[in-house]
């Protein structure tokens, strides 16, 4: 027999699961499946190929090397979708598969909460705030390359966050983070709160293992690089064909620079709605929005006391991650939010629960409900403009 | 500077008015359609200099004698010294009330007189607290920018502030009610005079017939766009340094003063915050249902009607102390509204 304890345990992650793909779902009950690179990708991994075969013609972001199509994004979100395009071929629906992983990215912030020891209403309003207060929704929703390999990131990171507040397995802890990286790569600097972490709680020897957890996944992608280009460190970004939208920045810039960042810090911290005559009156900007509207709980993140070196650890790492982003030419255009605020949301979160204490108090009801009427507006203009 | 010239010449009206100047046209005389109370500080200079005096000066010295009266007005409402110091930095630098006392054009003039003598209203009520002084000080704020009158509830409040004395308090409130309506009538005289009928003057420019003012002066339709001007009017972004530049549209109140977020935690037991809320509640209404949002402008300007009552509440939110964190958002505002001084177009 199993306990009631023990069925709770199972029961009502699985509600969750349930319950958040039905509202996602239901945001977007007939997607627009229009770019599933992965699916293509996954493919030609079944095929045994590394190159993308019977791509649409319109399809961009991709690598011409050589005559023959690659993916320059990391593979594990095509790994994840092997099993249902080993099924349903190149038919496989992207979006609701991501919606899928996105109601269980929800379900498994619910475990990390527990592991964490938040318990209760805070846990339950903690875990509405990362399902729907957070820019998590749209993304999940929209589902296309771009945002399935957000939801597929934010997957990982949260097993390997699980993994720390459980058993502390520091091999396990790197490798599910290399395949977090394997998805977004500026995920990778998320690792200096494991590595800091675990030196703190097990000496040298945990650092260690996480290392080689870590190298694991990151062997194998050099690998994949070297099978594509000849060269394990070259991810193909380089031959990337771009959107026309951003061919003047490249040009003048380059991939990644420091003149980006101030748009970057404008999108993440300042970028306001569009203005609109008629009513609605305000609907998205496709450039972004500030996590400061679309989030406005992320404002408990301020409270959290940096004497703790836990959060001192939490913020170096999401800075870490931000980086890297910052100086890449793309902010992440067409969007909702700052879509690569996913990248580290889960430390954000963690580092709200620390500025919120234990207590609820109205504000943080009303901030979160502010943020969840948010996302809900911004999910139904994403579905309404068809991003 | 104008209107001061034709009242030294026994006029309402202005004449050999350029076409690209603001004013109602009647003929080939242009009525000036802010009210006149800024007159106050131009005309003796104009007396002098006649039509070369710089307004801008003006406005610069008026601006920086309205923070004195802030800082006096603060010491009578017993803050701490580290308290006054810090909000009356921040009124000073802060705000847009830097950027408008500095441009001093006709629109801003208005914003700094009406400032200035809401100030000055601020000292009397927190010291002889006089009603017919206060009526007349808030009148003249009135006379400088229409929506301030409505700010009387809290001064209605002040003037009785821990009486119980029924009918003291009636008689109070009877003097500062009736000096407001003298000067409001004051206005209206003043209008008859300009125009032959009673008038608020500004439904008698051109600008009324654009776009703007599809549904006239106010209209509840107008509301978003002020929310918009208010909340989300962010800078303009550029590819070269300082990579954001202040928007001609204007800029978000709390873009431009982000230690007004406080103002969300004022405390509203306590009754002169509470008033202070109300008498900016009230003035809000003509202002969000105003067609135009202030263009052009850094910041938004007619957040200036209500300037000591945003600093109030905000003060109130910070617990009337500061820490090393409230004191960096006050230097972020400072240098928010630098920016804005160096970079507007």
């Amino acid at each position: 027999m199993i306990s009631d304890r023990r069925w709770a345990h199972f029961a009502i992650p699985l509600l969750i699961v349930g319950i958040v793909f039905a509202i996602y779902y239901l945001s977007n009950s007939t997607p627009n499946d229009w770019y599933k690179h992965y699916v293509y990708q996954a493919q030609a991994f079944l095929d045994g190929r590394a190159d993308l075969q019977g791509v649409p013609g319109y399809y961009q972001d991709l690598v011409n090397y050589n005559g023959k199509y690659f993916l320059a994004s990391p593979p594990v979100p095509a790994l994840v979708l092997l099993p249902a395009v080993a099924i349903w071929g190149t038919g496989t629906d992207e979006v609701r598969i991501c919606m899928l992983m996105a109601a269980i990215n929800v379900a498994l912030i619910w475990i990390l909460l527990g592991r964490m020891n938040v318990k209760g209403w805070k846990r339950s309003l903690l875990t509405i705030l990362f399902g729907f207060g957070t820019v998590h929704w749209q993304v999940a929703i929209t589902g296309t390359t771009w945002f399935f390999a957000e939801i597929v990131a934010v997957f990982f990171l949260l097993l390997c966050l699980i993994e720390y507040f459980g058993r502390k397995r520091a091999a396990l802890i790197g490798l599910l983070l290399g395949l977090a990286a394997l998805s977004r790569l500026p995920v990778v600097v998320g690792g200096i709160f494991f590595l800091a972490m675990l030196y703190k709680n097990g000496g040298i020897r945990s650092p260690l293992k996480f290392i080689i957890g870590l190298a694991l996944p990151l062997a194998f992608y050099g690998y994949f690089n070297y099978a594509r280009f000849g060269n394990p460190f070259q991810t193909g970004y380089e031959f990337h064909s771009y959107s026309s939208y951003f061919a003047a920045d490249i040009d003048k810039y380059g991939m990644f620079s420091l003149n980006y960042i101030p748009k970057h810090l404008y999108t993440l911290l300042l970028m306001p709605p569009q203005y609109l005559s008629d009513f609605p009156f305000f609907k998205p900007s496709p450039e972004g929005m500030s996590i400061l509207l679309t989030t406005p709980a992320v404002l408990y993140a301020v409270k959290a006391r940096l004497s703790e070196s836990a959060n001192r650890w939490l913020l170096l790492s999401i800075a870490g991650i931000l980086l890297p982003t910052i100086l890449w030419f793309s902010t992440g255009w067409v969007q909702f939010g700052y879509r690569y605020s996913l990248d580290f949301m889960p430390f954000l979160m963690m580092l709200i629960v620390a500025g919120m204490g234990s207590r609820i108090s109205k504000k943080m009801i009303v901030l979160i409900v502010m943020s969840v009427a948010v996302n809900l507006w911004g999910a139904l203009w994403s579905v309404h403009l068809g991003w | 500077m104008r209107l001061s010239d034709a009242m030294l010449h026994d006029r309402l009206y202005l004449l050999d008015v350029p076409d690209w100047m603001e004013v109602a046209r009647v003929g080939d005389k242009g009525f000036v359609m802010e009210p006149p109370a800024p007159v106050v500080f131009i005309l003796p200079w104009v007396a002098i200099w006649g039509l070369g005096t710089n307004q801008a000066i003006i406005s610069i010295i008026v601006g920086a004698a309205a923070i004195g009266l802030l800082w006096v007005a603060l010491k009578q409402l017993g803050w701490s010294l580290r308290c006054r110091m810090a909000m009356t930095a921040l009124v000073a630098l802060g705000t847009n009330f830097w950027w408008v006392s500095a441009t001093g054009s006709v629109w801003m003039f208005a914003h700094v007189s009406a400032v200035f003598f809401l100030m000055a209203a601020l000292i009397e009520t927190t010291g002889k607290n006089r009603p017919w002084l206060v009526g007349l000080l808030v009148g003249l704020a009135g006379l400088s920018r229409l929506p301030v009158f409505l700010t009387f509830p809290f001064f209605a409040y002040t003037v009785c502030r821990g009486m119980n004395d029924r009918g003291r308090i009636i008689r109070r409130l009877m003097i500062l009610g009736s000096t407001l309506g003298v000067m409001g009538g004051l206005y209206l005289l003043y209008t008859y005079g300009e125009y032959g009928t009673l008038s608020l003057g500004y439904e008698k420019g051109d600008f009324v017939n654009g776009a703007l003012f599809s549904k006239g002066l106010f209209s509840i339709s107008y509301i978003p766009r002020q929310i918009n001007a208010i909340l989300f009017q962010g800078p303009t972004f550029s590819d070269n340094f300082p990579f954001f530049r202040p928007s001609s549209m204007g800029l978000g109140l709390f873009f431009t003063t982000p230690a007004l977020l406080y103002m969300f935690r004022a405390h509203l037991k306590d009754k002169l915050i509470l008033a202070a809320l109300g008498g900016s509640a009230l003035t809000l209404i003509p202002i969000l249902t105003y067609g135009a949002t202030g263009f052009s402008q850094f910041g938004y300007r007619f957040s200036l009607d209500i300037l000591p009552f945003m600093i109030l509440l905000a003060a109130s939110g910070m617990n009337y102390r500061l820490n090393k964190f409230k004191v960096a958002i006050i230097v972020l505002c400072c240098c928010i509204n630098l920016w804005g001084m160096l970079t507007y177009p």
